[in-house]
């Protein structure tokens, strides 16, 4: 049985919420993440996430502007990796250059640019965001991406970036929003994905 | 606790016209980045840049000194999703 504590205190909301989605995540099976905050609204948006997710929860007011609040994953539960609960709409994109399309770099840069600024603009966000290959190098230090990717994961949504990559080009140590992730996580939610978006 | 930002916003005739001003106005550190041109603006290539309203004086004298042709001027004002634009071509 894993427990994890999140410290959310003085965190503005949606940041709590996210916090421990993380952690939730991190957890395969039989695991809780015991999160305190500092308000009431944080408290009740971890319990509303808790059910959406579909797995148990309980708080407690320990104090005046404290509240511990402890979900559980239980066995079989399986929404673990969904972002929310429209787990049979999962949409990922799988971004394996830093350049869009085939043609004149110069252009490929540009329209690459465009296509996550205007990601941050909608109001349908993908589950996930894969980086792999040249995508490796959008998620990094002084990518001119990054406060576009950190929009996107305050939206909620996942940014995985793949560590061999990293490793390729030399950026183990500089990657700037979201997450190292594998060939294992890469193929699972390829695999899970019921929307595929490949730029 | 909708997030509002302010930005102007300047349109081009051509691709090659835009990018040709991201690289003039990074090259002075102005604080602007190349965009697809929002919805509620229609003519122009599809490319835009956001300028940040501070630097927005300098960036359109930077242009007009190397005849860049640029199709309208801007300001956007977003809440949200929602933008509100107006047009500054004068």
């Amino acid at each position: 049985m894993v427990l994890i504590k999140i410290d959310a205190i003085g965190l503005a909301c949606p940041l709590p919420v996210i916090q421990t989605k993380k952690a939730l995540k991190n957890i395969e099976i039989n695991g809780s993440v015991e999160t305190i905050v500092d308000n009431e609204s944080s408290m009740e948006n971890l319990l509303k996430m808790a059910k959406e997710m579909a797995l148990e929860s309980n708080y407690k007011k320990i104090e005046e502007h404290r509240y511990k609040v402890t979900i559980t994953k239980g066995e079989g539960s399986i929404s673990a990796n969904s972002n929310d609960n429209k787990s049979n709409k999962k949409m990922v994109i799988a971004i394996s250059s830093d350049k869009m399309g085939e043609g004149i770099d110069e252009l490929g840069d540009v329209l690459m640019k465009g296509f996550i600024y205007t990601l941050t603009e909608m109001d349908t966000t993908p589950t996930t965001v894969l980086l792999y290959n040249g995508g490796a190098k959008l998620t990094v230090e002084n990518s001119p991406l990054l406060e576009d990717f950190k929009t996107l994961e305050g939206m909620g949504v996942e940014i995985l970036t793949c560590g061999t990559c990293l490793n390729y080009y030399n950026l183990g140590d500089k990657l700037a929003v979201g997450e190292v992730s594998n060939m294992y996580t890469i193929m699972e939610r390829l695999q899970g994905a019921n929307k595929l978006i490949r730029p | 606790m909708k997030k509002i930002e302010e930005f102007n916003l300047i349109s081009f005739e051509s691709t090659h016209m835009a990018i040709k001003s991201e690289k003039l106005l990074k090259e002075v550190d102005l604080d602007i980045r190349i965009i697809p041109v929002p919805r509620e603006i229609t003519s122009s290539c599809g490319l835009s840049l956001r300028i940040n309203p501070l630097d927005y004086n300098e960036a359109i004298k930077i242009l007009v000194k190397n005849m860049i042709k640029f199709s309208g001027c801007y300001l956007i004002k977003k809440t949200g999703f929602k933008k509100e634009v107006l047009d500054i071509n004068t």
